[in-house]
């Protein structure tokens, strides 16, 4: 499988997906993860928690 | 990301640092406390909706450590739904907690058979199921619209405190007002939150915030309430209004059902003591075993204290029966009432039954005994027979006792009384009149088997003091329009009243006219009372009619010397005694009038005898004055013969002198007007009394000589020929003509007539023979010179016995005796006259 189809079954999720990479940096925030939490990709991609 | 997932009052500093240490020693370790973990977080959107959600964090191990993922899954919806099927639940939970509460309540009820208990019941269940401590059932009657508390709430009261509270409640439910009387009385329920606020609202307790009330309804018949209270405002919601409308319903038709059989096994229990009761009066036979027997058992049906019975006597009622139950006091006397007034009066005039609670407060009630006695409540039936009352049956009570509520029972009980005390009274009625016709037989037995008048006359005076008990008692006969006392007895000097006559008067005429004895209570207070004879003692009096062939023949007086010692009942029995006195009465005058009559015609024939034994005139006419004379008594007798205008004295008794001079024997017809009356007309002439009557100079001579007082004058009639007169008087005072006895003189007056008549012809007739046999005498001699003269001339001699023959035939026409031995007629007399 290629990474190309696993971000389109993350983004097509009905769960909201989200991760970080081993630093501590937003690197997936998907679509249901926006509509359930209220905040956007935008917003959360490339922070560091 | 994670912090702020975090319910609001966990997102502190401390919890961010600490999450923060967590996070950057995941990513070194990839291990964390809620890692791999289903978390559930209630989480409120930045749009402000409260969400739910779960999610997990996971570890990812890459070659440089590990990264974190986690995912969030929307569970609003889902939990949503979770919550409101745990509502339901609940709901459900709740219902199936009514529905059981219910279905004991309902298990219970259907055992119970007192309305009191079922209601007891509903509030211990509304007390243990839903916790309503405060609560009361009040039923309410639409026909007397009041109220009945019937069952109400412990409250954990001690027992004197819960019957004030009872007490006070029930007087609540008197008062015009009040949510449960509202409620029952327009069949809708009413919940409360604030007591206060409303207007129909009376207030018992002041503690009591809000109420719950709902109808007891049957058949759509509201017949109560039951309602619940509470210290707390707003204590009731719908479920609870639902749910005591529910237990109301389970528990109206409970109540009617216990209500029904009560009223089923009190109609029972009625049909039996009306069984009873009705078994115990046909046992009796005497009325006062029947009214006593009738009483007891009303008592006992009914447990009133007091029963008694009256019986309707004119316008009294007069009590032969009390019975008390239970009761200590007694009626210190118990008048005899009137129609028309008090209780038992007036169940008498209005002929329907009274009913009175409280009867102190019943201004009918207007004898006071009842009140006196401390009763509190009474009911009195009437007895009636037919469509007339003829008694009461009345009961009282020392408590309230509403017997109106039992007036079908109450006047069945009174029904059932009437007809065995009708039953008694018949029999009683039936058995009098068997003593009575018992009487009457043994009285009617003493007159009927006679015949003799004076027997006839006693034996009625000792039958009538077996009938009825009297000082004195008379006999009278109308007789000439008079009475005629026959008898009597019992007068202080019977003597001078024994065979006296009296003229009729008002109350004689009033019981002819009537034919029905005539009472007076007290003879002492009529002015119009003719009192005969030495008899001022008489005060009850009556006159009873003797009837005859539907005629008054006379009447018996029955006198006592106490006053209203006779009444219509007595009178009706002694009349029953009189009509039989009156037919032996009758009889023994007709048997009297049949034996005098049969002594005339004895005497007539004797008379007869003797008259037709002597042709002598002067013998036949003594002969007949004599008999005439003796015939009933009289004291002087004559018979005057008639030749033309004048007199001849033939006879009279007494004789007269031997030598009494013929020429005074004659008389001048016109000096004796009633003798000419007698002949003229035919017909008796009858002077009554000669000291009232108006005598010729001639009439008054005789009168004087001979001392006579009546004077009956007879025509002495041969056929249509006048004799003479029969002159008949009595001389020891004046006395009456009979119509039998004058018709008897006229008979022998009659054969007196035609005695004289024969006497005369055969005086005439023997004279003419006289004078036959002289001239056969002289023929004879003349034929037997002829013969002599002629003998052999047998021709001749045939002629002459033809003749002879034909003479003496008109001797013996004649009368006369012919002669015996007669020569002439000797057989071969003339042939040997001829011969020689």
């Amino acid at each position: 499988m290629n990474a190309g189809l696993y971000q389109s079954v993350i983004e097509q999720s009905q769960d909201g997906i989200a991760i970080c990479d081993e630093n501590g940096v937003m690197v997936v925030w998907n679509r249901a993860m926006e509509q359930i939490t209220g905040v956007p990709a935008a917003d959360m991609l490339g922070l560091k928690v | 990301m994670q912090f702020t997932l975090l319910p609001e009052a966990e997102q502190t500093p401390a919890r961010r640092t600490q999450l923060k240490t967590d996070l950057t020693e995941f990513l070194r370790t990839g291990k964390l406390p809620d890692a791999n973990q289903l978390i559930s977080r209630e989480y409120i959107h930045p749009n402000g909706t409260r969400l739910y959600v779960e999610g997990m964090i996971f570890p990812i191990r890459t070659e440089s450590g590990y990264m974190l993922a986690n995912f969030v899954r929307d569970i609003s919806e889902y939990q949503h739904t979770q919550m409101a099927l745990r509502k339901n639940e609940q709901v459900l939970q709740e219902y199936a907690k009514q529905l059981e509460a219910l279905f004991s309540a309902s298990l219970t009820f259907a055992h119970l058979s007192e309305p009191r208990i079922v209601a007891e019941n509903v509030l211990a269940l509304l007390e243990s199921q839903m916790g309503y401590r405060r609560g009361a059932i009040v039923l309410y009657d639409i026909e007397t619209g009041k109220f009945q508390l019937l069952a109400h709430a412990r409250m954990g009261l001690a027992e004197q405190e819960f019957l004030d509270e009872i007490v006070k409640v029930q007087r609540f439910f008197e008062m015009e007002s009040g949510i449960t009387r509202w409620v029952a009385l327009n069949g809708e329920a009413v919940r409360l939150g604030d007591v206060n606020a409303d207007p129909r609202y009376l207030c018992a307790d002041p503690a009591i915030q809000s109420e719950l009330a709902v109808p007891l309804q049957v058949g759509g018949e509201t017949i109560g309430a039951i309602n619940v209270e509470s210290e707390t405002p707003d204590a009731f919601d719908e479920n609870d209004e639902r749910l005591l409308m529910i237990l109301a319903n389970q528990a109206a038709v409970a109540i009617q059902n216990a209500r029904l059989f009560l009223d089923t096994r009190r109609r029972a229990d009625e049909l039996a003591a009306i069984n009873v009761l009705r078994q115990r009066v046909s046992q009796t036979i005497s009325l006062e075993e029947c009214a006593a027997v009738a009483t007891q058992g009303i008592l006992d049906a009914t447990r009133a204290n007091v029963g008694f019975i009256m019986l309707l006597e004119g316008d009294d009622l007069v009590p032969i029966s009390v019975r008390y139950r239970d009761f200590e006091r007694t009626f210190d006397d118990l008048p005899t009432h009137k129609i028309g007034q008090c209780l038992c009066g007036l169940a008498v005039s209005e002929k329907r039954a009274i009913y009175s609670c409280p009867i102190d407060m019943d201004e009918r009630c207007t004898w006071n005994e009842c009140k006196q006695l401390g009763l509190r409540s009474a009911a009195v039936v009437p007895l009636i027979r037919g469509d007339q009352v003829f008694g009461i049956v009345g009961l009282g009570s020392e408590s309230e006792h509403h017997y109106e509520r039992h007036e079908e029972f109450i006047e069945t009980l009174g029904s059932v009384i009437a007809n065995g005390m009708n039953n008694a009274l018949l029999f009683a009625q039936e058995q009098q009149r068997l003593r009575e016709a018992e009487v009457l037989r043994q009285a009617a037995s003493s007159i009927t088997a006679r015949l003799d008048m004076k027997e006839v006359l006693e034996g009625i005076l000792d039958g009538l003091a077996v009938v009825i008990a009297y000082d004195s008692a008379a006999l009278f006969l109308r007789r000439e329009g008079y009475l005629h006392l026959l008898a009597g007895r019992g007068f202080p000097d019977s003597t001078k009243l024994l065979g006296a006559k009296f003229p009729e008067d008002e109350f004689t005429n009033q019981v002819c006219k009537t034919h029905r004895p005539l009472v007076l209570e007290d003879a002492l207070a009529v002015d119009d009372f003719k009192r005969w004879g030495d008899v001022d003692y008489i005060r009850g009096w009556m006159l009873l009619p003797l009837i005859a062939r539907k005629k008054v023949i006379g009447f018996m007086s029955v006198e006592s010397q106490i006053p209203e010692a006779y009444e219509e009942t007595d009178a009706e029995f002694a009349t029953a005694f009189a009509n039989q006195a009156a037919i032996a009465v009758d009889n023994a005058q007709l048997f009297e009038a049949t034996k005098k009559r049969q002594d005339d015609l004895s005497i007539l024939f004797d008379v007869s005898q003797l008259l037709a034994s002597t042709m002598q005139m002067e013998s036949v006419l003594q002969l007949i004055a004599k008999y005439a004379t003796q015939l009933r008594g009289l004291g002087s007798g004559a018979i005057y013969l008639i030749d033309e205008e004048s007199l001849f004295l033939g006879a009279t008794t007494p004789p007269l002198p031997e030598n009494f001079p013929a020429e005074l024997r004659r008389a001048n017809l016109a000096e004796h007007p009633h003798i000419a009356k007698a002949l003229s007309s035919r017909k008796p002439v009858i002077i009554a009394d000669v000291s009232e009557t108006s005598l010729s100079t001639a009439e008054c001579e005789v009168v004087e000589l001979r001392s006579l007082c009546s004077i009956i004058y007879i025509p002495l009639l041969a056929g249509a020929r006048l004799v003479g007169a029969l002159i008949l008087a009595s001389t020891n005072g004046v006395r009456e003509f009979l119509p039998d006895e004058i018709e008897m003189y006229q008979s022998l007056a009659n054969q007196a007539a035609l005695t004289i008549e024969n006497v005369r012809l055969y005086e005439a007739s023997r004279h003419h023979a006289s004078e036959l046999e002289k001239r056969v005498a002289e023929r004879t001699k003349e034929l037997q010179t002829l013969v002599n003269l002629m003998a052999g001339r047998e021709v001749r001699m045939a002629e002459l016995k033809k003749t002879i023959k034909k003479l003496r035939k008109q001797l013996v026409d004649a009368g006369m005796e012919p002669i015996a031995n007669d020569p002439l007629l000797e057989p071969g007399y003339f042939d040997k006259k001829i011969r020689d």
